[in-house]
Formats: structure tokens, C-alpha cells, sequence
């Protein structure tokens, strides 16, 4: 087995003037879950498409399985897509639909019979083999189509927001179902979707895009953890973005004079002192705690409270330029609109992160 | 001022329900006419002589109307068949292949559909008499005069064939196609597949049209079978009888069965399509 499923080196696709796809580059591990995330609009299904080959790329290589395949038809990729519509065949049954892919193949019609009961199963459709599209919920539509895409065995499958039509609780056990499934069937998913969630609960590696470009592609907790630029920081959960300049640096640690605040701050590469630097802070990762603490703690004014259940959500000015949004779990424990309240966080949660000019 | 407007509103409804009515007056009395007609018991066609169903019985026993009978349902149907065909291949090239000069091509095909039909009529008439016939000739072969009725008509069916199967498959989503791509059709094997399938109901909605068009039709038949060979169909037929000096009444039954024919056939056309829009939903 190769160790690349599907590789894009610098892949760019134009329609007319707008540059849809730019300059993409990414590696697929063979067996891996791998996610593009990304806006609406940002070129997720193009590059889909380009490796599906139903869009020539305008420049760059696609191989498939370490097989050059930029041009290759369709037909003759080992590359199954699940649309984002389904797109079942309307004329066709269920197991008519399924058995397709198999018939292409030209297989004994006892093995195909074989296969479509097994692939139905496998997505908890069996007895449902008679039924026409239109005759099914979302959901079991959305599992034909990958009874579908998986029953011929491709060795990666593409998805297109297979789960974007479903209702929350649906998506949540599909979702569960799919991880299943690629564990099981140890296919390599390249899965697009526009829910970050979504893109961190299941992936192995996912890739965030914004404006036909690859912006950072790392495992689930890299990207989260680390984000490399606002973009990322702001789309992938919440972030605080706090623009200060370096006033001392020792080695990897640096302390960031924002506005009447200092704080300390660790990173990878060492920061220039005088450097303009902008840092990302979760509000997750601060935690409420008495003010005027002193140690590095900042105190500020709860401007505004809101309760949503398993969290709630604070918006405290820290000086007449400078408000941060704290999110802690639960109520809120008595803390009141109006009240001074201090503020704290592990050095290591806040990030410096790179000016992306969206 | 409201009574003044209420009497306004209520007049011009008076107006629009009269003008309506002599409208469907205007449209259907003649054809009430001619039905009515076909059940008199007079000799002659345009005289009323009391109630009878012998115009519909000398039908079946006057050769010259049997003969133009199976002349127009041969014609037809062959037309029909050839016109369908073409007309669809014509849509998918037009729709799905990459050809260039799209743009004149799809004017040329919606041509017969707008051009006065005498003006093709005669054009088909100069086409075969100096075209054609001498070509076909210099290998021995000749055109007889059904052969050159068909070939007219399937001119004119192509046109309409293609525009109703064209307007469907706009409308058909192109993922599927995409879909049996992906799944390892060859092109060929998608249009079998999926396509033809999808099409199917407006493959025979536009047959339907072609059938009917091709029995009613008078000028491109009457122009391509000039030269006096005696070849009709049922339009033929009933131009000729309306020459004599006293019209049988067979005119009316022969009109009015071929008009529950078109009825009958543009009905089953409007039902295939509505099953397949309603399934679709
Ligand atoms: N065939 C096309 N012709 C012209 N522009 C296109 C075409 N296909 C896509 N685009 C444009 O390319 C951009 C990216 O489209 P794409 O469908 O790849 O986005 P996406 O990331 O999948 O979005 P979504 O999450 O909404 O599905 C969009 O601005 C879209 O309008
Ligand atoms: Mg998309």
C-alpha cells in the first residue's frame, strides 16, 4: 500500500476571473480521516471535484495512490464521492442503486446480489432494498449513497457534507456511524464539511481552507491548541484576539505589553523585542478568579452575563479599549453584572499568532 | 364614490365573463358543429337530415378512406419513430456533448417550428424535385411518394421532438450523470443507464406530439407528393372530397374521429408528463 491515498501539489482551478482553488498542496495518509474545513464558498466541493476528475485543475498534479492521475476520466479513478445531494439514482430501487457501481464492474450476479445485502447491512438498510428513493427519509437516503460509494470497494472515498441535511441529534449518530465505518472498512475518507466540530470530533488530520487556500493542516488538537493564524483561531471554536508589543524576551518567553496590561507569553519561535504581535486566548481557557490578585492576573468589569446552559458567557472590560469574552462552565455561581471579578489562564493558552490579510 | 365603483367593478366583470364566453363560443361551435354533423342521416355533408350513425358505418367499407387511413398511420408512425430518435439524440448533443457553433445550430433546429409551414412545404418540394430525386436517381434508386411524405415530416417532428425532450433534460440534475461517472459508467453506459431513463417520459411526450403533428398534417404532405401520384392520407382525403360538387358526409365523420384522435393523443402526452413531475416531487 502506498503511504499517500491522494496527493495535490500546488492544484489551482479558475472559473473565469475568480481563482476558485489556489495553489493547493496536501498529502492523504492511506486509511486516514482526513477533513477539509472551511466557509461556505471556500472551495471545498471544487477540490472535491478535482479529484474526482470532474474539474481539470488549471495547474498542479493530483496522484492518486501514487499514480499520476491530474487527467485520468472519472470512471477510471479509484475515487467513490458521496454528493452533497445524494444525487440517487430516482429510476433505480435501493438495491438497484447500490448494485450500480457493481454492474459497471461486469460481476457475476451472485457476488453482486452478495455484496448490495452486505453494503445495506453494513448501513443498517437492509429490508429496505426495494424501496425507490423517494419512498426514503433523509437519512436512509444519505446512508444509500454511501452503501453506494463504499460497495465497490473504492480506496478512498470522497464526502461532500454527507451529513449537512440532517437534523442535529441524525448528525451526531451518523457521525458516530461513519467513524465506525472508516475504522472498520480502514478506507481512506477525505471528508468535507463547514462544521468545526464536526471536522475536529472525527478527523485524524483535517485542513482548514479560506479563499480557495490551505491555511493550516494538522491533527484535530493541533489545530485547536495552536492556531497558526486568525482565521483559524476565529473559525476553528472562539478565540480573544489581544494586539500588543514585546517589552522583554528570554528565550522562548516574552512579555507582551497590551495596552495598560503585561502578560507572559511562551512560543515556538522566539519572539523580536519592540515586535508588534497579535495573541489568541480561548475563552474557555480563562478562568475567574478574585480581583486585584496580583501574579500576572488581570481584574476587569462584567459587562454582560449570558446563561446558556452547560456554559455561561462573560464579557469583561479590562480598560476602556480592551474586552475579552470568558466562558465557564455551568451557572454563574453568584458573579453579577456590574461586579469587578479577576482574571487568569495558563501562560501556555495564549498563542501569538500570524496576521492572515483575509 | 364606492357605489360608483362597486357598479364599475361589477360591469367590467359582466364584460369579461361575456367576452369569455363568446370566446369558447367562437372556438368550439364550429367544432360542436362538425361533430353534430357527423351523425346526420343526410347524403350530403353540409345538410342536416336526421339523427344516424351511417356516415361513421360507410367508413369502413369505402376503400378510398381505409386506404388513406393506413396511408396516414404508416406515415405517422414511421415519422414519428425516426423523428423521435434524432430529436433526442439532437437534444443530448445539443445539451451535453462540447460542440461548437451551439448557438447556430440550436437556431437552425428551432427554425421549422417558427417558419410558416407552406413556406417549408414548398422549400421540401424544390429540395426533392431538384435535389433529391435526381441524386437518388444517378444510383438507380427512386423516392416514392410515401418515402418523401415521411422524410417531410420527420423535417418538421425533429423540432418539436427535440425541444420537449430538451426542456427536460435542463431540468435533469446533472450529479446523476456525475454519479454513474464515478461509479465507473463510461459515458455510453450513462446515457443507457441514466439518462435515457430520466428522459423517458419526455422521450414519449414528444413522440406523442411528433404522432400528432404528423397526422394532421396537410401542406408538407400535399407539396411532397405533387406530380399527381395519388398517394393519400387522411388530410388528403378529406381537401380532395371538399373539391367535389357534392360533399359526402364521411368528411365530417373522418374529421371528427381524427379530432378525438389528437385530443386523445395530446391527453395521454399532458399525462405522461404530469406522472413524472408529480413522482419526481
Ligand atoms: N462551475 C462554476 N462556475 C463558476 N463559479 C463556480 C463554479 N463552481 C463553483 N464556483 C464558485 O467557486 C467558489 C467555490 O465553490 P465551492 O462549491 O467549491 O465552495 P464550497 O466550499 O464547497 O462551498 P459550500 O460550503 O457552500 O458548499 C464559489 O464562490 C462558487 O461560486
Ligand atoms: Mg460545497
Amino acid at each position: 500500500m502506498d503511504e499517500f491515498s491522494v496527493e495535490l501539489h500546488e492544484i489551482s482551478k479558475r472559473f473565469g476571473q475568480t481563482t476558485v482553488v489556489e495553489r493547493i498542496s496536501l498529502r492523504i495518509r492511506s486509511g486516514e480521516f482526513f477533513s477539509l474545513l472551511g466557509p461556505s464558498g471556500c472551495g471545498k466541493t471544487t477540490t472535491l471535484r478535482i479529484i474526482a476528475g470532474f474539474e481539470s485543475p488549471d495547474s498542479g498534479e493530483l496522484l492518486i495512490n501514487g499514480k499520476l492521475a491530474t487527467h485520468t476520466p472519472p470512471q477510471e479513478r479509484d475515487v467513490n464521492l458521496v454528493f452533497q445531494n445524494y444525487a440517487l439514482f430516482p429510476h433505480l430501487t435501493v438495491e438497484q442503486n447500490v448494485a450500480f457501481g457493481l454492474e459497471m464492474q461486469k460481476l457475476p450476479r451472485a457476488q453482486i446480489r452478495e455484496r448490495v445485502g452486505k453494503a445495506l447491512e453494513l448501513v443498517r438498510l437492509s429490508g429496505l432494498g426495494a424501496r425507490l428513493p423517494h419512498q426514503l427519509s433523509g437519512g436512509q437516503q444519505q446512508r444509500v449513497a454511501l452503501a453506494r460509494a463504499l460497495v465497490t470497494e473504492p480506496s478512498v472515498l470522497l464526502l461532500d457534507e454527507p451529513l449537512g441535511a440532517l437534523d442535529f441529534k441524525l448528525r451526531q449518530e451518523m457521525q458516530l456511524e461513519l467513524k465506525r465505518l472508516q475504522r472498520d472498512l480502514k478506507i481512506t475518507f477525505l471528508y468535507v464539511t463547514h462544521d468545526q466540530e464536526e471536522a475536529l470530533k472525527m478527523s485524524d488530520r483535517l485542513a482548514v481552507m479560506h479563499q480557495g487556500r490551505v491555511l493550516q493542516i494538522g491533527p484535530p488538537q493541533e489545530i485547536y491548541e495552536r492556531p497558526a493564524t486568525r482565521f483559524v483561531a476565529d473559525f476553528i471554536g472562539e478565540s480573544n484576539f489581544l494586539e500588543g508589543r514585546v517589552v522583554h524576551t528570554a528565550g522562548r518567553r516574552a512579555v507582551v505589553q497590551i495596552g495598560p496590561l503585561q502578560t507572559n507569553v511562551f512560543s515556538d519561535t522566539p519572539l523580536q523585542l519592540h515586535q508588534r504581535v497579535t495573541l489568541a486566548l480561548r475563552p474557555e481557557r480563562i478562568q475567574l478568579c478574585l480581583p486585584d490578585a496580583g501574579n500576572g492576573t488581570w481584574t476587569g468589569l462584567v459587562e454582560e452575563l449570558i446563561y446558556i446552559g452547560k456554559e455561561t458567557r462573560y464579557r469583561v472590560r479590562l480598560s476602556p479599549e480592551i474586552t475579552v469574552t470568558v466562558s465557564s462552565p455551568g451557572a454563574s455561581n453568584g458573579i453579577t453584572v456590574g461586579e469587578r471579578v479577576g482574571l487568569t489562564w495558563d501562560p501556555q493558552s495564549l498563542r501569538p499568532i500570524e496576521e492572515y490579510s483575509a | 364614490m364606492g357605489r360608483l365603483k362597486r357598479w364599475a367593478d361589477q360591469t367590467i366583470g359582466s364584460l369579461l365573463v361575456l367576452d369569455t364566453l363568446l370566446t369558447y363560443i367562437f372556438l368550439y361551435l364550429p367544432i360542436g358543429v362538425l361533430i353534430l354533423y357527423s351523425f346526420s342521416a343526410s347524403r350530403y355533408a353540409l345538410v342536416w337530415g336526421g339523427f344516424s350513425l351511417d356516415a361513421y358505418r360507410r367508413l369502413l367499407t369505402d376503400p378510398e378512406i381505409v386506404s388513406a387511413l393506413l396511408n396516414s398511420v404508416i406515415v405517422a408512425t414511421s415519422a414519428t419513430a425516426l423523428a423521435t430518435v434524432l430529436g433526442t439524440a439532437l437534444a443530448l448533443a445539443l445539451e451535453r456533448a462540447r460542440i461548437r457553433w451551439r448557438g447556430s445550430i440550436e437556431a437552425f433546429v428551432y427554425l421549422p417550428i417558427v417558419i410558416p409551414e407552406i413556406v417549408m412545404a414548398v422549400g421540401l418540394l424544390l429540395f426533392f424535385a431538384q435535389v433529391l430525386r435526381p441524386l437518388v436517381s444517378t444510383v438507380g434508386l427512386g423516392i416514392s411518394p410515401p418515402l418523401a411524405v415521411i422524410a417531410g415530416h420527420i423535417t418538421f417532428s425533429i423540432s418539436y421532438v427535440m425541444v420537449v425532450v430538451r426542456a427536460r433534460l435542463r431540468d435533469l440534475d446533472k450529479s446523476l450523470e456525475e454519479a454513474a461517472l464515478d461509479l465507473g459508467a463510461t459515458p455510453w453506459q450513462v446515457v443507457r443507464r441514466v439518462t435515457l431513463p430520466l428522459l423517458a417520459p419526455a422521450i414519449i411526450s414528444g413522440a406523442l406530439l411528433a404522432f400528432t403533428l404528423s397526422l394532421d398534417d396537410f401542406y408538407v404532405t400535399y407539396f411532397a407528393t405533387t406530380g399527381g401520384s395519388g398517394f393519400k392520407t387522411l388530410p388528403l382525403y378529406l381537401y380532395a372530397l371538399q373539391g367535389r360538387a357534392a360533399i359526402p358526409p364521411q368528411m365530417n365523420a373522418v374529421a371528427s374521429l381524427m379530432l378525438v384522435a389528437s385530443l386523445m393523443l395530446i391527453a395521454l402526452a399532458l399525462l405522461v408528463q404530469r406522472r413524472s413531475y408529480s413522482r419526481r416531487a
